[in-house]
């Protein structure tokens, strides 16, 4: 009897979750062909995303052109993919960077409590900032560069996500276990990590993911003011930015450019808004 | 005000030792003392007992031993030996080498003392890490076996499991192997049986006494079950509201309880030799802390209450050679026998 004794194995939990959630399913998959079109950019176009050619510019869609050249005659579909690679890029080691500091901010916080005052009392202040404000002045600040404009979505997007984790591991805090982990004599950092963290993470994860679509509006806007990265490098907020001056005789560069940023920061918020839900459910 | 506090009695030389232990927590509305004046001894192969209702400060005794307070308690004692050496004299690295190691704990919910995201195995085998120098396989090896020794069945297949596909008396055999598994000096189990099923709870406390008399460990049990403290302990301490009100082996306490709410416990106590006898409830709750009556603590519960415990609070006296009681009509019989 005790021989043939087996566990039952872990429930798969999110794959059924996005079948019955169709919207996130297409904006998982939505993300996955804009990420892997961006990363095998160069694979997929045989244009160079800086080479002008002045004689074919503002070109609208079709002539050799999928969806035709911008004011310096280069192809808006590579100028595109190579643009998404690039924002993405920001968006995504923004978001690493915020999520890595917020999480470490909000988690010191809930655990050691004589730190609790001093931490969210700071990240109130980044909080009180709107997002876009606080981007633009870090990135004027800093100056132009990839370096600052990673700071500067990190730091924008950074107090939230300490909000939020805090708030998660505050409710793990009350837990038996990390009585129990004290108990038997586990220091600090284990706790830390693999009960506080290991337990408190899917309101964070959930979190990240929505913060995951700001960020990226975030460095696609600061690219559109000329605060991000200097032309000719091809980046959303910039293309569409550089569109805006010919918008009456050739709409399609900005609109290709901004309808590209709407995508990714939709599919961003559903996958999100997903995430949370089945968060929700499972709690129930 | 500082309680005089009487030295807890003794037959050899204590493992644990703590005198004059007060805690109290910060709140809004100001300290909310949780402990007053506590003191008690604990020697090797012993069992003592810690009895008490609910806020009556047992946890918090519990707690303040394995010195796992919240920050937001303060602890007060004249002294806190372990083992000779002094407590408050060793850094939160040396207190931390003791816990686990030398002093381990049992906790009151099993559900939620273990982690929910690593498995049994896992857990166990950190536990026997932390404070043992080890090839991972051979600590896992350990691991399962003391599974075993918890009678658990198939205790490799448990080790891989996720506490939420134990059931409870599964569980909490599996916090007991932890507990054990450094075979601790001194355990203090924190009501290990209160969330278990009846018949999974002879088990466990059959469990504890074994494995506690083989490893030959002393062991502080908290409860509220005076049957639990019948089956299991050698002293009893009795608490109420914070304060020491009784002290005395399990023999003495059962037969002549001297002091009003220890006699309370026992009347709540069914009978199965009186059948239909009534049970003799307390009256009442505990009193706020915040809020506690003049004089003797107990007198607004206690059926033999007069003026002078309205008044004057009474302090532990000694009515034999391992034997305290707080009131201050001990010897009950003598005094209450001339007054009727």
């Amino acid at each position: 009897m005790s021989d043939t004794l087996t566990l039952p194995r872990r429930p798969r939990r999110l794959p059924p979750r996005l079948r019955r959630n169709p919207m996130a399913a297409l904006a998982l998959g939505l993300l996955l062909a804009i990420a892997l079109a961006a990363i095998f950019a160069p694979l997929l176009t045989s244009f160079d995303p800086y080479e002008t050619a002045l004689r074919q510019r503002l070109q609208g869609p079709g002539n050799g052109h999928l969806l035709g050249t911008d004011s310096q005659g280069r192809d808006m579909l590579t100028r595109l993919l190579y643009g998404a690679r690039t924002t993405l890029m920001i968006g995504c080691a923004g978001t690493a960077f915020g999520a890595l500091l917020g999480g470490s901010i909000g988690l010191c916080a809930a655990f050691y409590r004589k730190l609790d005052g001093v931490l969210m009392r700071l990240v109130d202040v980044l909080l009180s900032f709107p997002s876009i404000l606080f981007g633009l002045s870090l990135a004027a600040i800093l100056g132009p560069g990839l370096d600052s404009l990673i700071l500067a979505v990190g730091l924008s997007v950074m107090p939230g996500i300490a909000r939020i984790s805090r708030g998660a591991a505050l409710s793990v805090m009350t837990q038996d276990y990390i009585e129990s982990g004290r108990a038997i004599g586990l220091p600090d950092h284990r706790l830390l990590t693999r009960y506080l963290l290991a337990n408190a993470y899917p309101p964070i994860l959930t979190y990240t993911t929505l913060a995951f679509g700001d960020a990226i509006l975030l460095a696609a806007t600061l690219g559109f003011l000329g605060l991000g990265l200097q032309p000719p490098t091809a980046e959303l907020g910039g293309i569409a930015a550089e569109g805006r001056a010919f918008l009456f005789i050739a709409p399609h560069v900005s609109t290709a450019a901004s309808l590209l940023i709407f995508a990714i920061v939709l599919s961003f918020n559903l996958l999100g808004d997903a995430l949370r839900d089945a968060g929700d459910r499972r709690a129930q | 005000m500082k309680m005089q506090s009487l030295p807890a009695p003794q037959t050899t030389a204590p493992l644990l030792r703590v005198d004059n232990l007060s805690v109290s927590f910060r709140t809004d509305h100001g300290p909310l003392p949780a402990l007053q004046g506590v003191s008690l001894g604990v020697s090797p192969g012993e069992t003592l007992a810690v009895v008490g209702e609910s806020g009556s400060g047992k946890s918090v005794l519990s707690l303040a031993l394995m010195n796992l307070l919240p920050p937001t308690a303060t602890m007060t004692a004249d002294h806190l030996s372990f083992d000779g050496r002094d407590l408050a004299s060793l850094g939160q690295r040396d207190k931390r080498a003791l816990r686990g190691r030398d002093m381990a704990m049992i906790f009151q919910e099993p559900a939620t003392a273990l982690n929910p995201v690593q498995r049994i195995g896992d857990q166990l085998v950190e536990a026997i890490l932390l404070h043992d120098d080890m090839p991972r396989v051979r600590a896992h090896t350990r691991a399962v076996e003391a599974l075993a020794a918890t009678g658990i069945p198939s205790p490799d297949v448990r080790a891989r499991a996720y506490p939420h596909q134990l059931s409870g008396g599964m569980r909490q055999r599996a916090l007991i192997a932890m507990a054990l598994i450094h075979r601790p000096r001194l355990l203090i189990a924190d009501e290990p049986t209160t969330a278990l099923d009846v018949t999974v709870q002879a088990q466990i406390l059959d469990l504890i006494r074994d494995l506690a008399r083989e490893v030959g460990t002393a062991t502080i049990f908290i409860t509220h079950d005076m049957g639990v403290v019948a089956e299991m302990a050698d002293r009893v301490a009795v608490l109420y509201a914070g304060r020491m009100v009784e002290m005395a082996s399990a023999a003495d306490l059962f037969d002549s309880p001297e002091h009003p709410y220890t006699l309370g416990l026992l009347g709540s106590m069914p009978q199965l030799s009186q059948r239909g006898a009534p049970m003799l409830p307390i009256t009442g709750t505990v009193p706020d802390p915040r809020h506690m009556p003049p004089g003797c603590h107990f007198h607004t519960r206690c059926p033999f209450a007069n003026g002078t415990c309205e008044t004057v609070r009474p302090q532990l006296r000694r009515l034999g050679p391992a034997r305290l009681t707080a009131c201050h009509y001990a010897p009950l019989l003598e005094t209450l026998g001339a007054r009727t």
